[in-house]
């Protein structure tokens, strides 16, 4: 079992520090995909196969089916609707990344080194994990300029919780109900990529152009950012 | 013996200061007395020397003798033809800072140690502002004497008002830091050493600025309870200072600029060195402990012999090119074969690499910090021990780059100036000293084992056992494997060029340029051009500054491109602050008005604040008055 | 029970022999997934032979690092594999901290190499060198990391993956952690030794060259020197690799001799296979993959730490 697991969780870190450093989309949703395959796996492995239950399985596949397939199809797709291919200028560079994500990383080790050992062990190996995965997923937002990327560091965001949730091994309760609305959150966030076709940072849609929405009819097929800004329509 | 050095070394300044009009009598008495001071001091340092020696200061003089000694005979073919209607000036102060520096090591008292050591900088500092013509060298020769004060203040702030052991250790850490150049507190080494004469930077470089640890290790560090706290200090600025320091390195142009960043690395691995020994004494790893402190203070001789040969070398260099710019110089080794091969081993020793001396002490700092991963326990000490390892590892892959370029640049390839392609090999005395540094290393490459062995003070109680047994051990290795090394490279050698029969030992053709004829400078990589991936890849630390205008239109004209560094402390911390000294400076201006009563009603003002002040404050004290 | 000290001499003697084999297997597997039926398996033997039969050629710009170069930087070379566990047996001459003297005795190599690069003054081997230097400077963050896993693992400053306290059988309890070394070394290995991703040593383009653009000046009994060198140094590598990979139960056995050999020569048909599929990197995303590599060791390290057991 531990072994398993163990693997299945350094691939879970494997998988951030590539994310960290990988400057094409596609492949960036390849590893999310990647992650909820992993997702979807654990609960299977942290315990010996004899203890899981059967409706495991079931809930097992389900959970790759949505994160390991139907996510990333989505966020293919929006990624085509918002014509983007690679994160081109992010504000923090890819091997400061990656430093950056094994720093992260280190914490979260520290962090769970201080935690007072817990019954189960497979909580004293996911913690540290799911931790890390959750910074990563912030530091994504944070550091990538792409809304897409953002959308993705939320989605990895998101993943750290369910890793918590099912390294402490609850079946129900806040953290599920917390996941399933970031999971909602996401969906949203990467609909409106896909409708918008927003292909850069949110900042080009300022409060200037929020305040005009009032008495904006929406022009055919316009992008949000091909707005005109109020300077321009002064002259 | 110690007088009679004082003694010699007074009466040289004395005689050059007196003959300064006779440039002969100043050089001759000036090189002739540092060199007997030098020995006399050298016979009593023999005379003192018992087994085991455990006293910290020996490790601290030997550098100083050494390339007192080195500097001073260098400084015969330095001076010849450059500025030797000085000679009674540079003579005299050279003295006074040999005697200085050396004073600053048997200071007794702390009211001695501070005279020597403000002697000791501003001899130093008029050594520095010979070349006084110079706008660049006065401007260099400012910023040492400020960083000079500055660090004397926070001295006697230590000396006399530093209660606990916790604020001398801060005190002395950035007062010494001034000096040592832990980062941020080391701007001037930048200015300073390019600026000086070379002898007097190669003293300063590889003895001066290490009494700043001598200081520590004296005056700051005595306290066993607050052992953590100098291991942990030490530790983060040795780390910032060996990474930054060859950053920086690697991005000068000016040769002796690059030497005085890489001193900030090796200060900085010093640092780690100490560091690591305290912590090591604080958690209980003697093998830690011992290791760090062994690599520390052999450092500290390897450092000195090496970097005195590089800017010793760096000197000959200037005088057979006539410039320092590494980007106009190329082709020099086939002109001076003699520097070119000696500066180039001590360069690939002080990049720490085997079979040169400079391997000996990095590799002791690595044992340190593998042995603070070995040893299971602290969680901050694990980490510590891996950034240590890591970052040297890194830093000595930049080391090797920078130094390559050095080399690169100055002595292989094509001319790239037209006074590059006049240079000429230097006068004997230039041409040997930095070859007798180099043996000198060799030297103690073989013996590091008894040095440390025989030598090391015993600072941190455990100089025997187990640990100690290791250590020799490695070195010892280390200094087998060195020899094999240069014995399989001999045998290689002469199986290349003398047993491979003489119709294939290999003719002379130009360089395969990929279909060019004559390959010319203009083609060549420059040393900028060399280093420029790496310094893109640390742009973000680095921050180069680029001037460039784009080839435009179809027959386009001129275009250039100019890429440099300035240095990340002053551009980011101290020019901000200085401004803003500045304005401020520029505010107060308005009590200089000119007139004297108005100076008067500020003189008697200044005094009934005074006296109410002493009133209000130590009534309580002392009773009043 | 075998004497180990002769298992390390005779597969030493064995590495010094075979390793210009290496180049031919890869080679080899390259021409099977390309489809074609590639140069002979001994291949650099003949080259080698033929080169030591001809002149040498110096440039008129070198002033004597070009000359001097090679025999030097094989010197290196060969020293380091004395340094080296050979047949999963730890080198008889070897001391604690010895892997650092064997990585610094390779770096000592390419310093040497550069700088007889440099000495041409051709545009070309200065770009090569400039590359070089600066891969190998972020491939040594990598290297130390792997060499602090070893010393986390083992609890000894030494050059064995064999443990302080004597236990032997680790991969199932510590498989990630040595996995995760392994693949670092792995990057490290493809890197330094100018394998596909980083490097193409088959180019014919000196623009994308890398450690070929150093050397475009030499010819003749130097140029066998370095090709030598060249596959002495992916042995090495292989044979460390295998340090880590390889259950040190076997060791100081005849089994675990061959098993370390073998496992060289598996090496380079994975090498082969690995370039067969890969395309090589951009120069831009080079120093990203080696940084990716340090953080796969570093990452090894927490692993045995946290997971593993030892640190509280």
């Amino acid at each position: 079992m531990t072994a398993w697991c163990e693997a299945v969780l350094a691939a879970f870190l494997l998988t951030d520090i590539m994310l960290a450093a990988s400057s094409r989309l596609l492949h960036c949703i390849r590893i999310v995909a990647a992650q909820g395959l992993l997702l979807g796996i654990l609960p299977l492995v942290i315990r010996s196969w004899s203890e899981v239950h059967p409706d495991q399985i079931w809930i097992s596949l389900v959970n790759i089916g949505i994160k390991g397939v139907a996510l990333p199809l989505l966020l293919i797709l929006a990624m085509k609707q918002a014509n983007v291919r690679r994160e081109l200028e992010p504000f923090v560079g890819y091997s400061l990344s990656v430093v950056a994500v094994l720093g992260l990383t280190g914490i979260s080790f520290w962090v769970g080194a201080q935690l007072p050992p817990p019954v189960e062990a497979g909580v004293r190996l996911a913690m540290p994990v799911a931790f890390s995965t959750m910074l990563t997923g912030l530091f994504m937002v944070m550091a990538r300029r792409k809304a897409i990327t953002q959308a993705i560091g939320f989605l990895i965001f998101e993943n750290g919780i369910t890793l918590f949730g099912t390294g402490l091994m609850i079946e129900y309760g806040l953290v599920v109900e917390l996941g399933i609305l970031l999971d909602v959150f996401v969906l949203v966030f990467v609909m409106g990529i896909a409708l918008f076709q927003i292909n850069q940072e949110f900042e080009h849609i300022d409060a200037d152009k929020l305040n005009r929405l009032g008495d904006w009819s929406a022009p055919d097929e316009e992008d949000a950012e091909a707005l005109p800004t109020p300077a321009e329509e002064g002259r | 013996m110690d007088g009679v050095a004082w003694g010699i070394w007074g009466m040289g300044a004395f005689v050059a200061f007196l003959f300064s009009r006779s440039s002969s009598i100043a050089t001759g008495t000036g090189c002739v007395a540092v060199c007997a001071g030098a020995l006399a001091a050298l016979a009593g340092w023999g005379a003192r020397l018992t087994f085991p020696p455990c006293e910290v200061a020996g490790f601290f003089q030997l550098p100083i003798l050494v390339l007192a000694v080195a500097g001073a005979i260098h400084s015969l073919g330095y001076l010849k033809g450059h500025g030797e209607k000085r000679a009674g000036t540079y003579w005299g102060f050279y003295n006074i800072t040999v005697a200085a520096m050396y004073g600053v090591t048997l200071a007794g008292s702390p009211f001695q140690f501070l005279v020597l050591w403000e002697l000791m900088g501003l001899a130093s500092f008029a050594l520095v502002a010979f070349e006084r013509e110079s706008k660049e060298v006065m401007r260099a020769a400012w910023i040492y004497i400020v960083a000079c004060h500055a660090g004397a203040a926070f001295l006697i702030a230590m000396f006399f008002f530093g209660g606990t052991p916790t604020a001398v250790f801060v005190l002395g850490v950035i007062g010494f830091g001034l000096k040592i150049g832990f980062p941020l507190l080391h701007v001037w080494l930048p200015e300073a050493h390019p600026a000086a004469p070379a002898p007097v930077s190669a003293l300063m470089s590889g003895a001066m600025i290490q009494l700043g640890f001598y200081g520590l290790l004296t005056y700051c560090t005595w306290s066993l309870s607050e052992y953590a706290l100098y291991g942990w200090t030490l530790l983060g600025l040795g780390v910032i200072g060996t990474f930054g320091g060859m950053l920086f390195a690697l991005g000068q142009t000016n040769l002796k600029k690059l030497l005085a960043y890489s001193s900030i690395e090796n200060m900085g691995v010093m640092a780690i060195g100490f560091g690591f020994g305290f912590l090591g004494s604080a958690s209980g790893n003697a093998g830690m402990s011992l290791f760090g402190f062994a690599g520390a203070f052999l450092h500290l001789l390897i450092h000195a012999l090496l970097k005195g040969g590089l800017f010793l070398g760096a000197g000959s260099i200037l005088r057979a090119e006539g410039t320092l710019e590494m980007d106009r110089m190329g082709g020099l080794l086939k002109r001076a074969p003699f520097t070119g091969w000696v500066f180039a081993m001590n360069a690939a020793g002080l990049s720490g690499l085997p079979p040169f001396a400079g391997f000996l002490s990095e590799f002791l700092i690595y044992l340190a910090a593998l042995a603070g991963l070995t040893a299971p326990g602290h969680y901050g000490v694990f980490a510590m021990s891996l950034a240590v390892l890591i970052v040297l590892a890194l830093t000595g892959g930049l080391a090797a780059s920078a130094y390559v370029k050095a080399v690169g640049a100055v002595f292989l390839g094509e001319p790239r100036s037209p006074e590059a392609a006049e240079a000429h090999e230097v006068t004997a005395s230039m041409k040997w000293v930095p070859g007798a540094l180099l043996i000198l290393s060799a030297l103690l490459t073989a013996g590091a084992s008894w040095v440390i062995e025989y030598g090391f003070p015993a600072y941190c109680g455990n100089t025997a056992g187990r640990e100690m047994a290791v250590c020799i051990a490695a070195l010892r290795y280390v200094g087998v494997f060195s020899g094999l090394l240069i014995l399989l490279a001999a045998i290689g050698l002469v199986w290349r060029f003398r047993l491979v029969p003489r119709s294939r030992r290999g003719r002379v053709a130009p360089t395969w340029d990929c279909g060019y004829r004559n390959p010319s400078a203009r083609m060549e990589y420059t040393g900028t051009a060399f280093t420029q991936p790496l310094t893109d890849f640390f742009a973000g630390v680095l921050r180069p500054r680029v001037a460039e205008e784009k080839p435009e239109g179809d027959f386009p004209r001129k275009s250039s491109f100019e890429e440099w560094i300035e240095d990340g402390g002053v551009r980011f911390l101290w020019q901000p602050v200085f401004r803003a000294l500045a304005y401020l400076a520029h505010r107060i201006h308005v009590l200089q008005s000119g007139y004297l009563h108005l100076y008067i009603l500020a003189m008697v003002l200044t005094l009934l604040a005074m006296l109410l002040w002493a009133f209000l404050f130590s009534a309580g004290t002392e009773g009043g008055f | 029970m075998a004497n180990p000290t002769v298992i390390w001499l005779s597969s030493f003697l064995l590495s010094l022999i075979l390793a210009p084999l290496l180049p031919g297997i890869v080679n080899k597997v390259k021409a099977f997934f390309a489809g074609r039926r590639g140069p002979n398996l001994f291949q650099l033997y003949f080259d080698l032979a033929k080169l030591l039969r001809k002149e040498g050629v110096f440039s008129a710009t070198a002033g004597g690092f070009l000359q001097v170069a090679p025999p030097v930087s094989l010197g290196c070379l060969l020293l380091a594999a004395l340094l080296l566990p050979h047949g999963l047996v730890r080198s008889p001459l070897g001391f604690g901290g010895d892997a650092v003297l064997f990585f610094y005795l390779l770096g000592m190599a390419r310093f040497i190499t550069v700088l007889g690069a440099l000495d041409t003054g051709s545009s070309f081997e200065g770009m090569g060198a400039s590359r070089e230097m600066q891969f190998s400077a972020l491939a040594e963050g990598a290297i130390f990391g792997v060499i602090g896993f070893i010393a986390v693992f083992t609890g000894r400053a030494g050059f064995t993956m064999l443990p302080a306290d004597g236990g032997g059988e680790w991969w199932s309890v510590h498989a990630v952690s040595l996995l995760l070394a392994a693949a670092a070394f792995f990057v490290v290995l493809m890197a330094e030794n100018c394998r596909v991703p980083f490097d193409d040593p088959e180019t014919h383009l000196e623009l994308t060259m890398i450690h070929e653009a150093m050397i475009l000046d030499y010819g003749g009994p130097d140029l066998a020197l370095i090709l030598y060198g060249a596959s002495l140094k992916l042995w090495m590598y292989a044979m460390v690799l295998m340090m880590l990979v390889l259950p040190w139960s076997i060791c100081g056995t005849w089994l675990g001799m061959g098993c370390t050999l073998g496992g060289v020569l598996l090496t380079a048909v994975v090498v082969g296979a690995v370039e067969s599929s890969m395309a090589r990197y951009r120069f831009l995303k080079v120093p990203r993959m080696l940084v990716g590599a340090l953080a796969v060791a570093l990452l090894g390290i927490f692993f045995r730490l946290v997971f593993e057991g030892g640190i509280q």
